[in-house]
């Protein structure tokens, strides 16, 4: 019975649906989550994690998936 | 993790060093004791070394920080230690409320419930009882970067806007410009494409050689302005020379003895004498002299060349000015010429008309003649070159005006480029920012949502376990939809769906429904090495609802790595005592009288045939009165238990309050005859009593019969004054003390502590881990 805090589960589960969806890099994973379960995630941040994907050629991003 | 012990120095009600040992093969420890022997210190010493807050006083309105310290002691000596065995925990000499804590990381995880806070989790309203259970689904630092996320999509907003903004100013500005052109080729678009395309290189390079001419040319028109003034000068500062040099040589012809020289010589000779004390014959021709006298002689002489003296200053300072006049106009000649060398050079590089006859014009005066003088022919053909650049100037205007009108074009048209690729990419992370807002949004209210559920799931669950069949149930903890930060709390009642548990519930009810709620979400958030204290939670409770309440805590929190139970309410603890509840898996202890100078007092608890066997075992005293009175007061539990399971007959009371003579005749002959215990093997492996393991078989009445025939060994010994008890030998006393024994082991579970009073199998008893049956199920007919 090990339950860690809600804002590491929310932030894990955020993490993985937003790599799912394609809209961040599974090589920052750890970045955003850590991120988010601390409440460190500033715009700009968020800026650079949704731009990395969107500046990445498609092939290197399909690989990435 | 197994907690090993608790030493508490100058810490509350600690006013003497307390440690508390703890059974380390037990994760539960009840400690009983009245109110004021200090209950609340042991489980807020937990508090204050394992979380930030500080346990009962968090209650009152008013904390002083000094309530952490004893009376008796000073901050510094104030500590409180834990022995693990994953390691030995202090926090010591508290200060405004915090405590040193050494580590100051990594310490078991204290979930923590007073009685209060069962009131306000129950009675609070939903934004106060949001504060108290907020931190178990707080997801508030997802909500910061959830905020961050809709900033910068607010941010991007406006990013779009201006690329596009930008993009539509430059279109409309190249638009404008090629109609003034006069809407060459198909479109703008190729009119600006074209335009931009074009390398002027060539013609900004023969534009800055034309504007070097006519800068060129500006300065030397101001340079021969200000020859010609600067000669004009120098002419006048001659004629003023001239004049002055002609008044002092007509003063001289006037006075043929008067010179400058001699002015000169007369005012030397006249300083030299005057210098002189004393002097008594002439330095020149040696001849005696008297000093004033020739003195007086000599400015008697200068005094009358004074004019002369006059004439001669004002020739020296017009010869200076006409010097300084002359020096000026070297000067200016110089830079003239320097200038003019420079527009040579630069008309030279320029290959087309009209400049090509410039150049062949100052040819001309390309003589190795003085400077001065090749001023003076340039200035010969001056008018006509100066007519020449002036009329060039609208061309060197158009041509910039052309580079000008490109350089917008071109600039304008990459802008387009850019713009359209700003606008593009803000688009997508604009798109992106949608997508990503949407999914911590759903996923954030989601997962409160799941969290509550779940929560009100395991409440529903454990509330079920404390009052079945009660017609109570259906708690549910909702967020409160139109309120931020608002948790409601709902329960059936006998029917009526949702309502508000504090309306109808009983304060009992109340009470469980709160435990429970707290046992839920401490199960939910806690780890195995989380500790849990109920902190005096149970006030009054009847005996079937404590006993369900009992088997959940053993049920249902056998994950915590320790339970700490405090508790004043002594039926609880009698549970435990006479094998009620599973009293071989919980460490007692006991706190006696607090007092100033004694501090805490803590004695082990004992269960009843504990506490009978020691006094049979004490060698060294033989306590006939202890024994006897242990031993009835067992008998009357056991008989209880019996009696109660098969609902024997025993003269009506007003209160249950059978004594033992009355139970012991309760249990017919036929029921005397059927009564028997059979006791299991326990599988090691499986570490479970195994049901077809048979270890051995007893009848019971053998042994009753035998303590029937020495049970009034209790009344005479036991319980009162009278002869016949000091005739019973201490054999039988002995005797009626080691079958009382024997019998409650006959019926008592090894590993619980627990009586065989469950009807599993629909044909016997049987206690809950299987270890013993008991036979039959009813009285025989």
């Amino acid at each position: 019975m090990s339950f860690p805090n809600p804002n590491q589960t929310l932030s894990e589960q955020i993490t993985k649906k937003l790599i799912e969806k394609g809209l961040v890099s599974k090589s920052s994973e750890k970045k955003i989550a850590q991120a988010l379960n601390q409440g460190t995630m500033r715009e700009s941040d968020w800026k650079v994690f949704l731009e990395e994907i969107i500046n990445t050629p498609k092939n290197e991003s399909n690989e990435n998936k | 993790m197994k907690i090993n012990s608790l030493q508490l120095v100058g810490f509350r009600g600690a006013t003497k060093p307390l440690t508390l040992e703890f059974d380390p093969s037990k994760n539960i420890t009840m400690i009983f004791g009245e109110n004021g022997n200090g209950k609340s210190t042991i489980s807020d010493s937990l508090v204050c070394l394992c979380t930030d807050e500080h346990g009962s006083l968090d209650d009152k309105s008013s904390i002083d920080r000094d309530f952490y310290i004893s009376t008796s002691s000073k901050p510094e000596n104030v500590l409180i230690k834990l022995n693990t065995d994953a390691g030995v925990f202090s926090a010591k000499s508290p200060k405004n409320g915090t405590f040193i804590k050494n580590p100051t990381t990594g310490h078991p995880i204290v979930r923590h419930l007073r009685r209060s806070q069962i009131t306000q989790l129950i009675e609070d309203q939903p934004a106060k009882r949001y504060e108290k259970l907020g931190s178990y689904i707080d997801v508030s630092n997802i909500a910061k970067s959830e905020d961050a996320l809709r900033k910068a999509k607010k941010d991007a907003d406006y990013d779009l806007k201006v690329a596009v903004s930008t993009l539509n100013n430059a279109m409309s500005t190249l638009e404008k410009a090629w109609k003034n052109e006069g809407s060459p080729m198909k479109s703008w678009e190729d009119w600006a494409r074209t335009e931009s395309e074009k390398d002027i290189t060539a013609e900004a390079k023969r534009h800055a050689l034309l504007e070097e001419v006519q800068k060129n040319w500006a300065s030397i028109s101001e340079l021969k302005t200000k020859l010609e003034n600067e000669r004009k000068a120098l002419s006048s500062a001659n004629a003023s020379q001239k004049d002055t040099e002609d008044k002092l040589k007509e003063a001289i012809k006037k006075d043929q003895n008067a010179n400058e020289d001699l002015l000169n010589l007369l005012q030397s000779a006249k300083n030299y004498i005057t210098g002189k004390d004393p002097i008594t014959s002439c330095p020149v021709c040696n001849n005696v002299i008297e000093k004033t006298t020739i003195v007086n002689s000599l400015t008697e002489k200068i005094n009358g060349m004074e004019a002369i003296k006059t004439l001669s200053l004002q020739v020296r300072k017009a010869r200076q000015e006409t010097d300084t006049r002359r020096s000026v106009c070297l000067s200016t000649v110089g830079s003239f010429h320097q200038k003019l060398t420079s527009i040579e050079k630069t008309i030279a590089v320029i290959k087309e008309p009209p400049y090509t006859a410039l150049m062949n014009d100052l040819s001309l005066i390309k003589s190795e003649n003085a400077e001065a003088e090749k001023i003076n022919e340039f200035l010969a053909i001056y008018d006509k070159m100066g007519e020449m650049i002036i009329a060039q100037r609208q061309v060197v205007e158009k041509i910039k005006t052309a580079i000008v009108q490109n350089n917008l074009i071109k600039g304008q048209y990459q802008s387009i480029g850019e713009s359209k690729i700003k606008a593009e990419k803000t688009d997508k992370v604009c798109k992106a920012m949608d997508a990503a807002i949407e999914i911590v949004e759903n996923l954030r209210k989601e997962f409160v949502q799941n969290e509550l559920l779940a929560i009100s799931s395991d409440v529903n669950r454990l509330y079920q376990k404390i009052h079945p069949n009660e017609f109570l149930g259906g708690i549910s903890l909702t967020l409160k939809k139109t309120t931020k930060n608002s948790l409601e709390l709902n329960a059936d009642f006998h029917g009526k769906k949702a309502i508000t548990p504090q309306s109808v519930y009983s304060e009992s009810h109340l009470d469980t429904l709160g435990i429970c709620v707290f046992i839920a979400l401490a199960k939910r958030y806690g780890s195995k090495n989380s500790i849990l204290i109920l902190d005096d939670v149970v006030m009054s409770v009847d005996e079937n609802h404590l006993d369900r309440f009992i088997e959940l805590l053993h049920d249902d929190c056998s994950d915590f790595s320790h339970i700490l139970i405090t508790t004043h309410y002594r039926p609880w603890r009698d549970r435990y005592r006479y094998n009620r509840a599973p009293s071989q898996k919980v460490h007692f202890l006991e706190l006696r009288n607090w007092t100033l100078d004694g501090g805490i007092r803590v004695q082990n608890g004992r269960i009843a045939c504990d506490e009978l066997r020691t006094a049979l075992t004490d060698t060294k005293y033989f306590d006939r009165q202890k024994i006897t009175s242990s031993a009835g007061i067992i008998l009357e539990n056991l008989l209880d238990f019996l009696s109660t399971q098969y609902g024997c007959k025993v003269p009506r009371k007003p209160r249950n309050d059978y004594q033992l003579r009355e139970l012991l005749d309760s249990i017919s002959k036929k029921l005397m005859n059927a009564l028997k215990v059979q006791h299991f093997n326990k599988d090691p492996a499986a570490k479970k009593y195994a049901p077809d393991s048979l270890s051995h078989e007893t009848n019971l009445k053998d042994i009753l019969d035998k303590i029937k025939g020495l049970a009034i060994v209790r009344n005479w010994v036991g319980a009162h004054y009278n002869y016949d008890g000091s005739l019973v030998s201490d054999k039988d006393v002995e005797e009626f003390g080691k079958l009382t024994l024997e019998f409650a082991e006959l019926l008592t579970c090894p590993d619980s502590g627990q009586f065989p009073d469950k009807d599993k199998s629909g044909s016997h008893w049987e206690t809950k881990t299987g270890s013993i049956r008991l036979h039959p199920l009813k009285e025989p007919s």
